[in-house]
């Protein structure tokens, strides 16, 4: 369907008035960090936009970013984005099937060709024609390319869609790649975690909305305002790891006391996410808070990484064999090289027939 | 009280005047000027007792209002006329939370807009209303 | 992989097998050779070899008295940085959880705060040192290659280190893995160069008090 309706008169016919802009624009705000004063500005972006349609795409994943998507804690103030965006096709989340979804999905991409965006969750397989996954016969990999061509920009959401993730977990049997491998130059955010923060998501979609362009990425294409600094920065654990106080297990005195979970395989310091600050559940806890260690899920490869409970200084992969022969090729050669000294010294003896030493 | 915990105390106290100082500063600005200035304390990375100590010493002065669309929020001005507190509620849980130094916090205000379509929503009750009041007066 | 993913996996496997056979090879090499006799009468008095060679190793840790004058700097420059690389090495939290993982012995560690300090002294030490080489006459005309090589691969995990625990430079993994890259580099050349001294001083000492001791000389 095609949405020309602006979201003021939208929302003035739902009977609210401009003042849910501005709030909904100051928790944007809040939440992407923006400077002073843009709040207003994102208010009346928004307030004159379009109503934004949206073609979510699922391949390989879990649902679980639809899960926390949809589970957005607040019934009011963050799902108003609901109010914001034409949800035009989503297999999970609609309510025809079959022919008429796919038929939903052509339609608005038609209706909004060059303005949709389209959100995928999930990575896409390649191996075999991409046969590993198909929805309605068609395998993700046409579908997304079928989808992208008329797209606005493409919003990875998710580690599988950004990175790949657990699909693209070693040995990759369906040949498994993120989203950016296949996006052919359009604009691509990353908003990856397993599952991502809600509050991510529906963030940066406003921003889209309001100002027409994409925020601030990092090198992974991840918003800056919600990957801009590790878990560690702002771990409320911090002043432990700073002194040295760590629990040495999940049982111990020092989990009890709340100390550093580092030692446990906390992988908050390499991890760029806002789970320490936004947490999870509308602010009520994140994984650290609960006793556990951070899994580092928004960054590539985390499922590869030696394992959830391997300290990050230690070594990765095994060592013992590599070094157990360096160590017996290391001794032969030395015994080898005294013996060639001896013998040497022999040598030497025997023919001038006195001890050097 | 250990150590720590004085250290702790003494951090504590450190943010909040931090804080302060950057009201006073804008604050002046205002007076001067005229021209509001926010903060947003969700950026601030604040205790639960950095807050409190926070709402102890700006206080409540004159007015103090509820908003209640997409969910409940709080106006109220502090005990320092032209510092207001702004916060949003969502599912209880503070999601806004602001500090306007301005004469009257945006969100309070009605937008133009708005105003434009109540007004024809008023006329629209009103003409109902006569009409209403017309015909019980006819019968 | 990125770049701490190899720094941890392939590069440290690689780094740390040459470390072990080249000391290896080295130090069987050298303790494989058939041993010194020295078939004179030990002189007088003279203690038996073992404590020869205790006094060797530790006497030789306080300089003689002639040295003390003109190389105080040189000294307690060198104690700074070696106690200081030792604080780093073995006293800071991540690195005792390193050390874990290759042998399973763990001990207590000092706060991130004290051991960053002491890598900044050790730092400003290194540094020292290295001006130190470079304009005195006598050390200059002696350093080789070597030195300077073993100097900058001591110099660089310390620099990396602290640049990585403040978040000065980078991100933070790419300085952890520059750190991780740093001491690959380390261990490589540790067994080839006079980084070896770490391990061989303990034998040089010790076999130059059994010997001068077994002639009477004092040490
Ligand atoms: S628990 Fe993890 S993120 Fe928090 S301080 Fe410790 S290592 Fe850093």
């Amino acid at each position: 369907m095609k949405h020309d309706e602006t979201l003021d008169a939208l929302i003035e016919r739902r009977g609210v008035s401009r003042r849910a802009f501005l709030k909904y624009a100051s928790y944007v705000a809040t939440l992407m960090a923006l400077p002073p004063g843009s709040a207003a500005a994102l208010a009346e972006g928004l307030a004159k936009a379009k109503r934004q349609s949206v073609i979510w795409l699922s391949f390989q994943e879990c649902t679980g970013c639809t899960e926390s998507i949809t589970r957005s804690s607040s019934p009011t103030l963050e799902n108003l984005i609901f109010n914001f965006i034409s949800l035009d096709y989503h297999h999970t989340l609609m309510a025809v099937s079959g022919e008429a979804a796919e038929r939903a999905r052509v339609e608005a991409m038609q209706a909004n060709k060059g303005k949709y965006i389209v959100v995928v969750d999930g990575a896409v397989p390649t191996k075999d024609g991409g046969v590993y996954s198909t929805i309605a016969g068609v395998s993700n990999l046409q579908m997304l390319e079928e989808t992208l061509r008329d797209a606005y920009a493409v919003v990875a959401v998710g580690t599988c869609a950004a990175f790949g993730g657990i699909p693209k977990a070693d040995p990759n049997p369906t040949g498994a790649v993120a989203i950016s491998e296949l996006s052919g130059g359009k604009p691509l955010i990353n908003i990856p975690g397993c599952p991502p923060i809600p509050e991510a998501m529906t963030g940066v979609l406003s921003y889209v909305l309001s100002f027409g362009k994409l925020p601030e990425l990092d090198h992974f294409g991840r918003p800056k305002a919600f990957y801009g600094e590790t878990i560690h920065d702002r771990c409320y654990r911090r002043p432990f790891y700073e002194r040295g106080l760590f629990a040495d297990g999940f049982d111990d005195e020092g989990a009890r006391q709340g100390y550093c979970l580092y030692k446990l395989g906390c992988k908050g310091p390499t991890t760029y996410n806002a789970c320490a600050t936004l947490k999870w559940n509308g602010g009520v806890s994140f994984p650290i808070q609960s006793g556990h260690g951070c899994l580092g899920c928004s960054e590539p490869d985390f499922w590869d990484r030696g394992g959830f409970y391997r300290p990050l200084p230690t070594p990765l992969g095994a060592m013992g064999p590599a070094l157990a022969g360096a160590a017996i090729a290391g001794a032969a050669l030395g015994i080898g090289a005294a013996v060639a000294a001896r013998s040497h010294r022999n040598g030497a003896s025997a023919t001038t027939g006195k001890d050097k030493e | 009280m250990t150590s720590a915990c004085l250290a702790q105390q003494a951090q504590n106290d450190a943010m909040v005047d931090a804080l302060l100082r950057e009201i006073l500063v804008g604050l002046k600005h205002f007076a001067a000027t005229g021209d509001s200035v926010s903060i947003d304390l969700g950026g601030l990375p604040m205790s639960g007792r950095d807050r409190a100590a926070l709402d102890v010493f700006l206080d409540a002065g004159e007015v103090r209002a509820t908003i209640e669309t997409v969910g409940r929020s709080e106006v109220w001005e502090t005990r320092f006329s032209g510092v207001w507190r702004v916060r949003h509620f969502a599912d209880d849980q503070i999601a806004v939370d602001l500090i306007e130094i301005a004469a009257c916090p945006k969100i309070l205000s009605a937008d133009q807009r708005d105003a434009q379509g109540s007004a024809r929503r008023l006329e629209e009750a009103l003409d109902e209303k006569i009409a209403k009041t017309e015909i019980s007066h006819e019968t | 992989m990125d770049l701490l993913a190899f720094a941890r996996g392939p590069a440290l496997t690689f780094a740390l097998a040459v470390f072990v056979l080249g000391s290896l090879w080295r130090l069987i090499g050298i303790l494989a050779l058939p041993p010194w006799r020295d078939l004179s009468p030990a002189r007088e008095g003279a203690p038996p070899d073992w404590l020869a060679a205790l006094q060797g190793i530790f006497g030789k840790m306080i300089p003689h008295k002639t040295f003390l004058k003109g190389g105080m700097f040189a000294i307690v420059n060198g104690y700074v940085f070696h106690i200081g690389l030792a604080i780093c090495v073995f006293a800071f939290a991540p690195h005792i959880l390193f050390l874990k993982s290759l042998f399973g012995l763990s001990w207590p560690g000092l706060p991130n705060g004290l051991v960053f300090a002491v890598g900044a002294l050790t730092a400003g030490s290194l540094l020292a040192a290295l001006a130190y080489r470079l304009t005195s006459p006598v050390l200059k005309l002696i350093s080789r290659g070597d030195d300077y090589v073993s100097w900058l691969l001591t110099f660089l995990p310390v620099i990396t280190g602290l640049a990585a625990a403040s978040h000065i430079g980078a991100r933070y993994e790419t300085l952890l893995a520059l750190h991780v890259l740093s001491i690959c580099a380390f261990l490589i050349w540790f067994p080839f160069g006079k980084l070896m001294h770490a391990v061989l001083f303990v034998f040089s000492r010790g076999a130059t008090g059994i010997r001068f001791r077994h002639r009477g000389a004092q040490l």
